[in-house]
C-alpha cells in the first residue's frame, strides 16, 4: 500500500483547510504539510458563500457590539471566551486576506465597505459584491500555491483516522483517480471537511457536504457537540434550495405574505419603516432580525395561510424591486443571476419567491478554542467543527470569519504541537489499515440486488426534515430515532452498481451515506434529550428556554447502540444569559 | 409532473473494459430541470454506474463541465427544456484526456493555473497587518472581471489552440496571470512575465474569441489576452526606442 | 489502470462548427490581400516599363474575371476589417482616466477613421487627376 508522511494533515481544503495550511506554514516553514480534499480545493463549498464577512473594522463600531451580536444571537449557548477570542482576532484575519489578494468591495476612500447582515446593532459585513466565499476561497487557494511545503492530495477521500499510543496519527485516504488505498501518516490532523446539510432534502449546500469529517472523528471517539441545532436560511429558492443572500435584505430588501404585508412585524421583530425613509433597513430588526426567528416567522405564517401556494411548496416573496437595477447590479448581482437562471425571475422587476432552507450546522466535532480535540494530535476547524462561538444560532457572516480565524488557530497550534514526537510503528498501525481495506474491498464485493444508495439518502431526507425539521416534538423526534436505527441496518446492505476502479464516485457516495447515518443518530437523539426550546431548536412540546436545566451543549458519544449524549457547560464571562431582543426596542449590547 | 420523457445519450468509458461507447438513458422531462439533473436521476435510479463531477448545482464550483450537445456548458445551467425534444449528447469536456465516463483529468490545467503566479506579490519585507491596503473602486473595477473565472475549464474546451498545442497555458490561467497584473496591489507583473509572454503564453492566442463565448461567468479571457499582448508590444517598442531606460 | 483517452480535435479543428469555420474563413482572407498586393507591386513595375506592357497588364487586370476576383477580394477586405473592428474593444484596457469606455464609442472611431482615410484618398485621386 501507498504510505506518506508528513509533520500535519490536513484533511478538507476550503477556507478552513487552506487558511489552516499557510499558518503552519507561518508557524514552521520547515514543516511539511499534506492537504487531502475529495474535491479540487476552489470546488469547496466555501464557493458558494454569498454575502459577506463579520470583523470589526469601522470606528463606529466595537468590539463589544460583535460580541454581544454573536451571543445573543447564540440564544447564549456560544462559549463566551471563544466568542470573545474570535471577535478579537477577525479583524487582522480579514486583512490578512485582503493582503492575499481577496477583492472586497471598497469605498471611494479605497478602504473597505461593510454592509450590514441580519442580527447586528452596527454593520459590520465586509463583502465581495454577494460572491464573498468564491473570492475567499479562490484568493487562499490561489496564494497557497506559493508554498512549496503543502504537497496537495486532491480527489482523495479520507476513509478513516488512524490512531495509535492514544494519539491521531495520519489517516487511510481512497485515491478516486486510481482506487487505490493509502496511508497518509503525520503527527497531527486537522479536519475542515465543512457541515452536514446534505443530510436534510431541502439546502443550499452543494452535494460534497456530507459531514465526513464529523464521522471521522465521531467513530474516533471524539464528541459530536451540539449536533441539534441546524440553521435555516429564511431565503431559499423553492425546489433548488438556491440560497439568495441575506445581503439582499442588508442591502434593504423586504418580505412579504400573500396579504402584501410585511408580516415579520407581527413576530416580535420591530416596527416596519417605509421602504425610501432613509433609516431601512434598520439594524437588528424587521428582515434583519436572526436567521432562526426569521424562518420560525414563515411557519407560522404557512400555518396561518398567508403563503403562496407554489409547485415546490409554498413560499412568500422577498421584493427588491426599490433597490432599483443600478444598485442591484453593484450590490448584489449574483442574486439576480441566480433568481433569472433558476426562478426566471428578474428582481429588478417581480419579487423573489422564497422560503426556509437547511444551510448551516451549528453543531460538529467538540473543539476547545485551539481547535483542539479531546484526541491528541486531532483537530478540527470550519463548519465541521464545535468551538462554540455559534451556539444554538450563528449570526449570519460570521461562518466565513470561523473559517479563517478557527483554520489558523488550529493551523499553529498543531505546528507546534507536533515538534519532536515521532511516529508510532508496528502491529497497531497495521492492523487499523488492514481493517480498512477489508471494509472497502467487502463493500465492493457485495453481489447486486442490495439496498440501492439513493433510494437511503431519500428515505435519510424524509425522515430528518420529518422529524428534526423547524418545529420538533417527542413524538417526530422518536420516530426519526427509529427510522435512522433502521436506516444503518439497510446501509450495511447497500450494494453498488460500479465495479470500475477508476473514479468509483458510487463507492465515494456509499461511504458517504454510510457516515450521515452515523451522524444524523447522533443530532436526533441530542434533539429529543434537549427538553427546551432554544436558538434554531425548536420543541413545540417544551416551548421555553430552559437555562436552568439546559445552559449546556449537549455532547454525543458513539456506542454500539444508540448514541450516549452528555453535556457540558456553557463558558459565561461577562454578558449573562437574557431574553434576545429585537426590533426597535433593541439598546445597543441588550443595555 | 408529466409523463413526457427525453433521451440522454451519454458518453460512456471504462479504462479497464474496452473502448468508448454512447449509452441511452430515458429520463423523465421536467421543465425546471437541467441537464445535471437529468444525469443525477440516471445515476441514483437508473445506473449508479455512470461517473462525472458535480457540487454546487449553481454555477459557482466550476465542477459540471461537459459538452452538451456538442457545446461546452456548466451542466447545472443548461436547461433540458432547451434541448427538446432531444436526445441530449452528454459528452466530456473536448481537449482534455477521458479519464472515465464524464471525468476528464484537469491537472494539466492545474500546473498551468502555478505557473502564472496567480497571488499577489509585494515587495514588503514583512507583511503588515494593521491596516488593508487601500485600492479605489475604479482601481478594483480594472481587473474584478478577470477575477471571475471559476475555473471550470469550458473555454479549453472551446479553444482550438488548446486543441493543437498541449503546452499553450490556455485562457483561463491567463485571465488571471491578467487579473493580478492589473491589481493596483500587485508589484509581481514582472515575475509572470516569463510566462506570459514566452511562445506558449499570449502569443500562441490567434483571437478566435470562443472563450469569451462560451465562458459562463462573461469572464473574457480572449480579452484579457489581446490586452496583454497590446501591453506586451508597447513595452517591447518601448525598450527598441529607449534602450538607455532601464526596464522598470 | 488508467487508461486517459485523447479527445483533442487535431488540425480539422475548424471543421467542428460554423463558429470555427467562419474564424477560419477570416484569416484565409488575409490570401486574397496578400494577392492583391502582388497585383498591385506588379503594376508599378509595368509601369516602369514601356507602354505597351504597362496597358496589356491593364486590360488583364480588367479582364471580366479579374474583377471577379476583385470584387471577391474586396468582400473579404471588408469583411475582416468589419470583424477586425468590432472584437478590438474587447483588445483594449477598458478605461481612460478612471472611466470604462463603451464598446460602441471604440467601434465607431475605427468605422470614423476608415471612412476619413477614405474619404482623403479619394480626394487626393481626385486632386491628382484634375491637375
Amino acid at each position: 500500500m501507498n504510505e506518506s508522511q508528513h509533520d500535519v494533515l490536513i484533511i478538507g481544503a476550503g477556507g478552513a483547510g487552506l487558511r489552516a495550511a499557510m499558518a503552519v506554514v507561518e508557524a514552521n516553514p520547515d514543516l511539511s504539510i499534506g492537504l487531502v480534499s475529495k474535491v479540487y480545493p476552489m470546488r469547496s463549498h466555501t464557493v458558494a458563500a454569498e454575502g459577506g464577512m463579520a470583523a470589526v473594522i469601522k470606528d463606529n463600531d466595537a468590539r463589544e457590539h460583535h460580541i454581544y451580536d454573536t451571543i445573543s444571537g447564540s440564544d447564549w449557548l456560544a462559549d463566551q471566551d471563544a466568542v470573545e477570542m474570535f471577535v478579537d482576532e477577525a479583524p487582522r484575519e480579514l486583512i490578512q486576506l485582503e493582503h492575499w489578494g481577496c477583492p472586497w468591495s471598497r469605498e471611494d476612500s479605497g478602504h473597505v465597505a461593510v454592509r450590514p447582515f441580519g442580527g447586528m446593532q452596527i454593520e459590520r459585513t465586509w463583502y465581495a459584491a454577494d460572491k464573498t466565499g468564491f473570492h475567499v476561497l479562490h484568493a487562499l487557494f490561489q496564494t497557497s500555491l506559493q508554498f512549496s511545503q503543502i504537497t496537495r492530495y486532491d480527489e482523495y477521500f479520507a476513509t478513516s483516522l488512524i490512531t495509535a499510543d492514544g494519539r491521531c496519527q495520519g489517516c487511510v485516504a481512497l485515491e478516486l483517480r486510481t482506487g487505490e488505498l493509502h496511508v497518509l501518516r503525520a503527527n497531527a490532523v486537522i479536519i475542515c471537511t465543512g457541515g452536514f446539510g446534505r443530510i436534510f432534502p431541502f439546502t443550499t449546500n452543494g452535494s460534497i457536504k456530507t459531514g465526513d469529517g464529523l464521522a471521522l472523528a465521531y467513530r474516533a471517539g471524539v464528541a459530536l457537540k451540539d449536533m441539534e441545532f441546524v440553521q435555516y436560511h429564511p431565503t431559499g429558492l423553492p425546489g433548488t434550495g438556491i440560497l439568495i443572500t441575506e445581503a439582499s435584505r442588508g442591502e434593504g430588501g423586504i418580505l412579504l405574505n400573500n396579504e402584501g404585508r410585511r408580516y415579520l412585524q407581527d413576530y416580535d421583530l420591530g416596527e416596519p419603516l417605509d421602504v425610501h425613509d432613509p433609516r431601512h433597513p434598520q439594524n437588528r430588526a424587521m428582515e434583519l432580525g436572526p436567521r432562526d426567528r426569521l424562518s420560525q416567522a414563515f411557519m407560522h405564517e404557512q400555518a396561518a395561510g398567508r403563503t403562496f401556494d407554489g409547485e415546490y411548496g409554498d413560499y412568500v416573496q422577498l421584493d427588491v424591486r426599490h433597490l432599483g437595477e443600478e444598485r442591484i447590479d453593484s450590490r448584489i448581482p449574483f442574486v439576480r443571476e441566480l433568481a433569472s437562471n433558476y426562478a426566471g425571475i428578474d428582481p429588478v422587476v417581480e419579487p423573489i419567491p422564497v422560503r426556509p432552507v437547511v444551510h448551516y450546522t451549528m453543531g460538529g466535532i467538540d473543539t476547545d478554542v485551539h481547535g483542539a480535540t479531546t484526541l491528541p494530535g486531532l483537530y478540527a476547524a470550519g463548519e465541521c467543527a464545535c468551538v462554540s462561538i455559534n451556539g444554538a444560532n450563528r449570526l449570519g457572516s460570521n461562518s466565513l470569519t470561523e473559517l479563517v480565524v478557527f483554520g489558523a488557530r488550529a493551523g499553529r497550534h498543531a505546528a507546534t504541537a507536533v515538534a519532536g514526537q515521532p511516529l508510532s510503528d508496528g502491529p497497531e498501525i497495521d492492523r487499523q489499515v488492514a481493517a480498512e481495506r477489508d471494509r472497502i474491498a467487502e463493500l465492493r464485493a457485495r453481489p447486486a440486488g442490495g439496498e440501492r444508495i439513493a433510494v437511503i439518502r431519500d428515505d435519510l431526507n424524509t425522515a430528518m426534515e420529518a422529524g428534526a425539521g423547524i418545529f420538533r416534538d417527542e413524538a417526530s423526534l422518536s420516530a426519526c430515532c427509529a427510522t435512522l436505527r433502521e436506516l444503518e441496518e439497510r446501509v450495511a446492505r447497500i450494494s453498488l452498481d460500479d465495479t470500475s476502479p477508476v473514479y468509483n464516485t458510487e463507492l465515494i457516495s456509499a461511504l458517504e451515506i454510510d457516515g450521515m447515518v452515523d451522524i444524523s443518530r447522533a443530532l436526533a437523539h441530542a434533539a429529543l434529550d434537549r427538553t427546551e426550546s432554544r436558538g434554531s431548536h425548536q420543541r413545540t412540546d417544551y416551548a421555553a428556554r430552559d437555562d436552568a436545566n439546559y445552559l449546556k451543549h449537549s455532547m454525543a458519544y458513539r456506542t454500539d447502540g444508540d448514541p450516549r449524549i452528555d453535556y457540558k457547560d456553557v463558558v459565561i464571562t461577562r454578558w449573562p444569559p437574557a431574553d434576545r431582543v429585537y426590533g426597535s426596542s433593541a439598546g445597543k449590547d441588550g443595555k | 409532473m408529466s409523463d413526457t420523457t427525453i433521451q440522454l445519450e451519454v458518453f460512456r468509458y471504462r479504462p479497464d473494459n474496452g473502448g468508448p461507447t454512447f449509452q441511452s438513458y430515458e429520463v423523465p422531462y421536467h421543465d425546471d430541470w437541467v441537464v445535471l439533473d437529468a444525469l443525477n436521476y440516471v445515476k441514483n435510479y437508473i445506473d449508479g454506474s455512470l461517473s462525472f463531477r458535480w457540487s454546487c448545482r449553481m454555477g459557482v464550483c466550476g465542477s459540471c463541465g461537459m459538452q452538451v450537445n456538442g457545446e461546452p456548458a456548466l451542466t447545472c445551467a443548461a436547461f433540458v427544456r432547451d434541448h427538446m425534444p432531444g436526445p441530449i449528447r452528454v459528452e466530456p469536456l473536448v481537449n482534455f484526456p477521458v479519464e472515465r465516463d464524464l471525468v476528464v483529468d484537469i491537472n494539466g490545467f492545474m500546473e498551468k493555473l502555478d505557473h502564472v503566479k496567480p497571488y499577489l506579490v509585494r515587495d514588503d519585507e514583512a507583511d503588515d497587518l494593521s491596516a488593508e491596503y487601500l485600492q479605489t473602486p475604479t482601481q478594483l473595477d480594472r481587473y474584478k472581471q478577470f477575477s471571475m473565472c471559476i475555473n471550470c475549464m469550458l473555454c479549453y474546451a472551446a479553444c482550438p489552440v488548446i486543441g493543437r498545442v498541449d503546452e499553450f497555458i490556455g485562457p483561463a490561467a491567463l485571465a488571471l496571470a491578467q487579473r493580478y497584473n492589473l491589481d493596483s496591489r500587485d508589484q509581481g507583473k514582472n515575475m509572470r512575465q516569463d510566462v506570459i509572454f514566452q511562445n506558449e503564453g499570449i502569443w500562441e492566442c490567434t483571437f478566435v474569441g470562443e472563450c469569451s463565448e462560451v465562458c459562463p461567468k462573461h469572464v473574457d479571457p480572449a480579452g484579457a489576452i489581446q490586452q496583454a499582448k497590446l501591453e506586451g508590444a508597447v513595452d517591447y517598442y518601448k525598450r527598441l526606442l529607449t534602450p538607455w531606460a532601464r526596464r522598470s | 489502470m488508467n487508461r486517459p483517452l485523447d479527445r483533442r480535435l487535431g488540425w480539422t479543428w475548424w471543421t467542428r462548427n460554423g463558429s470555427y469555420f467562419r474564424i477560419f474563413l477570416r484569416e484565409a482572407t488575409s490570401a486574397f490581400i496578400l494577392a492583391e498586393v502582388v497585383l498591385f507591386m506588379l503594376l508599378l513595375h509595368k509601369a516602369g516599363q514601356d507602354a505597351e506592357t504597362y496597358l496589356a497588364y491593364r486590360d488583364f487586370l480588367w479582364h471580366p474575371l479579374m474583377v471577379v476576383f476583385h470584387l471577391v477580394a474586396l468582400a473579404f477586405a471588408l469583411w475582416h476589417t468589419i470583424s477586425f473592428f468590432l472584437i478590438a474593444p474587447n483588445a483594449l484596457p477598458g478605461q481612460v482616466a478612471g472611466r470604462r469606455i463603451p464598446a460602441a464609442f471604440i467601434i465607431g472611431q475605427q468605422f470614423a477613421g476608415l471612412a476619413a482615410v477614405t474619404l482623403l484618398l479619394f480626394l487626393w485621386v481626385a486632386w491628382v487627376g484634375a491637375t
